[in-house]
């Protein structure tokens, strides 16, 4: 590996108002290595990105890059000079096909000006091969491949700019951990074409596996770059929260003796479309069940399904042994049961609702006087309670959600279903898109949850944290359940078989 | 930050207001109408374009209005300073106690027949403004009965001493009430309402007879055979109804002929060429098109275009420059006209003098003149 | 992102007063109020009393209408037929009680369930069927208007009943339309702000999915927003009738325009999830005495539609502007 510096950043600092964002950075990037970028939410990974992408400009310090300083940098300045960023929110065009989206703004043009649409396909192919998409028709529009495959796209279109420095942040949020390995292999191939890349993650195993250097921040400053080879996850931790944290959660109390429990939801034969083809199985009182799979095996529908949310096209649903409709989410509720959706921008956040508002939207009937009137006295009492209950950072409740951390809002989410205890709960992808700290918090509220008699059910791609929190888990293939590990069997490789193909013989 | 835009707003707001007024208090019409006309200084005849002209000869045909079945009593004519402009048909009495007199008209603007209602407005207002006399004008480019009625309560806020107004519907009827219990005298000219109202006296065409006369001149045309199509303005105004009336009681005196349909172009020239079109298309032996209101060179281009100027009889009225350059060419055969200028000037002079003398000098309809103009008589009134 | 924006959330009375500042209503007020205080200036007459009620009655046609039209905007929905709807029923409710001879209360009963059907028509089409508030109100209110024809064949309808007095009574000096009007602002309030339906609405507009999931019959509610929209219009087209002793097929017309402008004005987004009844009422104040000052002022009706225009231009961008500061 050359040591040849790429990017040089020189004493930079950036000030918002009223914040510092970066507290004089000083590191190099240097030229084909793999730089991973770790730290909590806040900790300035995200504003450094921007600042070398030319989003940002700096309030102090310089930047070098290719040994050239760099005066009125800018986006389009950046592109030229083979800097290229991937987001985690991808930015192509939905309905426009594969090979227009790589060649945007650059369409091969005949010599009579029409689109030339041979060379158009036949240049997509060959960018598509090196990222391992070779079987995909440049023609396909995007919106009908899968959010890895569309992460490849972008990759592709920036290997097409030549870019010589690529910026991936959480690139693997919203993958299995198949479709993650594929990234993985593509960048270390990028690697050996010497393409120098900056890699954003809190999936901090990833980074031992695929970084050669890893740079902790915390509170806007460079911490400490270490290298990779020799280096633990409870090291990377430890720099980065400050604290030691204990690795892998342990809850106060697993259940291992099912004798005599009873089961407090009971699903036969469920079917939701063609994504739920045939699913059975019980929730126990007092469990945590793990719903464990590949992303497309169906896991979030059965969710939904049992839940009212959407409809379901056969089976039977029981609760404490009465079968019921379950047509729509009120009913769900009145039946205690709840659920916190993956995806908490689209799926459960007001985002023009003030942090008060998303916690008392389900049970707002308790927020009512006599006259069923809501004149906010209670309203607030409950948001406060809560707000502190799950050390919800805020400067108050009548903030505006929006202006929440990721982890502060899921936990307003998970706030506003214990406003009324629920025996079932539903939680799906629980810490997507988290900081370890409010991680940490969040497998608390869990425990307590549970400690307290609620049954839970969690979907989540993360293998730590399904090892480290349930009692149980069933894994589902292609909308079928292949089979049941309990706590004492459970392993990832088991766990792996059972999401990965039909049913496992036992 | 957000606020700062929000005031930015206010005061863009408050800006285009002013900005507004001051061009309100501009645009009266007259001083920035698209056809730059000299203005006349009190007295002064004018002859500058072919609507006053029409005026001039017919004020020196007859000085006393014609009407069918109206109630309306002498002119009174005091002795007035200096002559009354070409055009007048009543004497303006001469404001010798000096007072100041305020008076409000609204009218509509949504065609160029309007254009010379409006002159006869400037004229009046240019003669009266050497009397102490200030007349506001309010255009309104609809005939929306809501519009008027709110604009009437806001003249009676302005406690003017007169308002004259053109009746665009019975909606504006408690509105005219309201200011005549509030002292203030109200005209209505061009269209009455349909309702009886407190107003003092109608200045504009007796549009039933208009229409029987129109409708007679179109049977003498087709030869009192053959199928006729009525476009008219608006069913909702009375003025139009009036005249569709009239043409429907007197067409249906003559046997042989057959009304197919009748449709409305809202004052449209685009919708009175669509509607000719289609009627035509659905009648290939249509021998006879009659528009009551604005629009009708739609009609014309529409007849003239199919090249069926000689088999089509196309009876309109009014003469607006369009409707005069296809009379001319013969394919409108006849038009009647209304005195669009008296329209304008008379209700004001006779507001004012009442106002002056206390007394109303013309009560209930004042008919104006009516003439048919057809391409063989065309030239003398409005030569080439 | 690592910005950590300053809260308004400050301590105490400070805190309450600067998060009232800060939201769009105020600063609608406040323009509200530099126009009353130019137009005072501009017009000796703006602040005679008969003028002064005179302004509030011609609000209160659009004032009422307006607390449907932000309730169905909020929820991120839109209603293009109100002008219609409000002229069909002035005029069933006149032909009703002129040529088919029926007591005042019978009327009033049907001229509001004429209103309720109008709205689960609307309501129906879009949550059931799926297709865009746009279109469907749209072409509702053409086929309304076809029918306000048949029903009117053109011509205007007398309307002398004891319901009259609703639009042309008063209450002392007050108009009743007004003081009409000022309670459906109340009640409307009270509904969007204090209870749980209310809120509802607001989650809809916010995000229809997550308030599915929160236990919010989200169908239900939208029907229920255009109902009380059409029956808003319905009432006011026996106001507007009483008002002006008759009705004919031109009632109603712009009046959509107008509403939407007063709600958008007001503060209430386009994109849906915010904004307040009395915001949509100081919209449609400013509308209002925009419209009286060009008659006091003798502006030209071309001068009208231009600032009318502009003014809406104004509000929409204002709230885009808004909608972007935010992200």
């Amino acid at each position: 590996m050359k040591e040849k510096c790429i990017y040089a950043i020189d004493h930079v600092s950036k000030r918002f108002p009223g914040v510092v964002a970066l507290d004089d950075v000083s590191m190099e990037v240097r030229e084909g290595e793999i730089l991973a970028v770790v730290g909590e939410n806040g900790a300035g990974k995200s504003t450094l990105m921007n600042i070398l992408s030319g989003v940002y400009e700096a309030t102090e310090g310089t930047l070098a890059f290719d040994g050239r300083i760099l005066q009125g940098f800018n986006p389009i300045m950046a592109k030229e000079l083979g800097i290229a960023m991937i987001h985690q929110e991808l930015s192509l065009f939905n309905a426009l096909s594969v090979a227009e989206n790589i060649f945007m703004g650059r369409l091969p043009k005949t010599k009579t000006g029409m689109l030339d649409k041979a060379k158009l396909y036949q240049d997509t192919r060959l960018l598509l091969q090196e990222v391992g998409l070779e079987k995909l028709d440049p023609r396909t529009l995007v919106r009908e491949i899968n959010v890895s495959q569309q992460q490849q796209v972008e990759i592709a279109k920036a290997l097409s700019l030549e870019a010589k420095l690529l910026i991936l942040d959480e690139p693997t949020s919203s993958l299995t951990p198949r479709e993650a390995r594929i990234l993985l292999q593509i960048m270390r191939d990028l690697r050996k074409k010497g393409i120098t890349m900056l890699y954003i993650s809190h999936k901090l195993d990833e980074i031992l596996e695929i970084s050669d250097r890893i740079a902790v921040f915390r509170d806007g400053k460079l911490i400490r770059i270490l290298d990779t080879a020799g280096t633990q996850i409870e090291d990377m931790i430890t720099l980065m929260v400050g604290r030691k944290l204990s690795g892998g959660f342990v809850r106060d109390r697993y259940m291992e003796d099912y004798e005599g429990k009873k089961a407090v939801l009971e699903v036969e034969h469920l079917q939701v479309g063609n994504k739920v083809k045939d699913v059975s199985f019980r929730l126990y009182e007092g469990e945590l069940l793990g719903l464990a799979g590949l992303v497309g095996s169906g896991r979030s529908e059965v969710l939904q399904a049992l839940f009212g949310a959407d409809r379901r096209d056969g089976g039977t649903i029981r609760i404490h042994g009465r079968e019921v409709k379950m047509d729509d989410t009120g009913e769900a509720i009145q039946n205690k049961m709840a659920l916190i959706p993956e995806g908490r921008k689209s799926q459960s956040l007001f985002l023009k609702f003030t942090v008060k508002e998303n916690i008392s939207i389900v049970f707002l009937k308790k927020t009512l006087n006599r006259l069923g009137l809501n004149p906010g006295g209670k309203e607030r009492q409950i948001a406060r309670e809560f707000v502190s209950r799950l050390n919800i950072k805020t400067p108050g409740i009548d903030q505006k959600i929006v202006n929440l951390s990721g982890g502060n809002q899921q936990k307003a989410v998970i706030a506003r279903w214990l406003v009324e205890k629920p025996d079932i709960l539903f939680l799906d992808e629980p810490t997507q898109g988290i900081d370890v700290g409010a991680k940490d918090e969040i497998y608390g509220i869990i425990n307590d949850l549970s400690k307290n008699g609620t049954s839970i059910i969690m979907v989540s791609s993360e293998m730590q944290e399904n090892l480290s929190l349930c009692d149980r888990v069933i894994t589902l293939y292609e909308g079928r359940v292949t089979g049941e590990i309990r706590r004492s069997e459970l392993s990832e490789e088991r766990m792996m078989a059972g999401m990965s193909m039909e049913k496992e013989t036992e | 930050m957000k606020k700062r835009g929000e005031r930015l707003f206010a005061c863009a707001m408050a800006g285009m207001l002013l900005m507004g007024s001051m061009a309100g208090c501009g645009s009266v019409p007259g001083s920035s109408s698209e056809t730059p006309k000299e203005s006349a200084v009190s007295g002064a005849a004018e002859a500058s374009s072919a609507p006053a002209s029409a005026a001039e000869s017919e004020a020196a045909e007859s000085s006393a209005v014609e009407s069918s079945a109206a109630e309306s009593s002498a002119v009174e004519s005091a002795a007035a300073p200096s002559e009354a402009p070409a055009g007048f048909n009543y004497e303006p009495l001469e404001n010798t106690e000096g007072k100041e007199i305020r008076i409000a008209t609204l009218t509509v603007s949504n065609n160029p027949f309007w254009n010379t209602v409006v002159e006869g407005i400037a004229a009046a207002e240019e003669y009266l403004a050497g009397q102490n006399v200030t007349v506001d004008v309010i255009e309104f480019d609809d005939f929306d009965g809501q519009a008027f009625a709110d604009a009437i309560d806001t003249c009676i806020v302005k406690d003017y001493d007169a308002i004259t107004t053109v009746g665009v519907a019975d909606t504006i009827v408690p509105a005219i009430d309201k200011a005549t219990a509030a002292g203030i005298p109200v005209y209505t000219f061009n269209s009455d309402t349909e309702k009886e109202s407190t107003r003092v006296a109608f200045v504009g065409q007796d549009l039933y007879a208009a229409g029987g006369v129109a409708a007679q001149k179109l049977a003498e045309l087709m030869g009192d055979a053959g199928k006729v199509g009525i476009i008219t303005g608006y069913y909702n105004v009375n003025a139009h109804e009036l005249r569709r009336q009239g043409i429907e009681d007197e067409l249906s005196g003559h046997s042989g002929i057959e009304v197919v349909g009748s449709v409305e172009n809202h004052d449209s020239g685009d919708e009175a060429y669509t509607a000719a079109k289609d009627f035509i298309t659905a009648n290939p032996d249509l021998t006879g098109l009659i528009v009551t209101a604005g629009g009708p060179q739609g009609a014309a281009k529409a007849i003239d275009e199919l090249g069926l100027t000689d088999t089509i009889s196309l009876v309109c009225f009014d003469t607006t420059d369009e409707i005069v350059g296809y009379v001319k060419k013969g394919v409108i055969k006849g038009t009647v006209t209304q005195d669009p200028f008296g329209q304008g000037c008379d209700p004001i002079v006779l507001a004012y003098n009442q106002v002056i003398s206390g007394d109303a000098a013309v009560t209930g309809k004042a008919f104006t003149k009516m003439d048919v103009y057809t391409p063989d008589n065309i030239a003398e009134v409005f030569p080439d | 992102m690592e910005k950590k924006r300053e809260g308004t959330e400050k301590a105490g009375g400070y805190g309450a007063i600067a998060r009232m500042t800060s939201r769009a209503e105020f600063s609608v007020l406040a323009g509200l109020i530099l126009l009353i205080v130019c137009m005072s200036f501009a017009s000796p007459f703006f602040l005679s009393v008969q003028n002064i009620f005179n302004v509030l009655s011609q609000i209160s046609r659009y004032g009422i209408i307006s607390v449907g039209m932000a309730l169905i905007i909020i929820t991120g929905g839109i209603d293009l037929s109100v002008g219609y709807a409000v002229g069909l029923c002035a005029t069933s409710a006149a032909y009703l009680t002129t040529n088919v001879g029926l007591p005042w209360y019978l009327v009033l009963i049907l001229i509001l369930g004429l209103g309720a059907v109008i709205g689960l028509s609307n309501g129906l089409l879009v949550t059931r069927v799926g297709l865009p508030a746009f279109i469907v109100t749209l072409a509702v209110g053409k086929i309304i208007t076809g029918c306000t024809m048949l029903l009117t064949s053109g011509r205007p309808i007398a309307f002398d009943s004891p319901l009259s007095i609703l639009g042309s009574g008063y209450i002392g000096p007050v108009p009743m339309c007004v003081i009409l009007m000022f309670a459906v602002i109340v009640i409307g309030t009270i509904f969007a702000q204090y209870t749980q339906p209310g809120r509802a609405v607001y989650a809809i507009g916010n995000n229809a999915r997550a308030a599915a999931l929160s236990g919010i019959k989200v169908k239900k509610m939208t029907c229920i927003v255009y109902i009380i929209q059409s029956m808003l219009c319905a009432f006011c087209g026996i106001v507007v009738a009483g008002n002006l002793y008759s009705a004919d097929a031109t009632l109603g017309t712009g009046y959509d325009i107008d509403t939407i402008a007063a709600v958008v004005i007001g503060g209430v987004s386009m994109t849906g999830g915010e904004g307040t009844i009395w915001g949509a009422l100081i919209g449609a104040a400013i509308m209002g005495i925009l419209k009286n000052a060009f008659v006091l002022l003798s502006v030209s009706s071309y001068w009208q539609s231009i600032v009318i225009g502009l003014v809406i231009l104004f509000a929409v961008t204002i709230d885009r502007v808004r909608v972007n500061r935010r992200k």
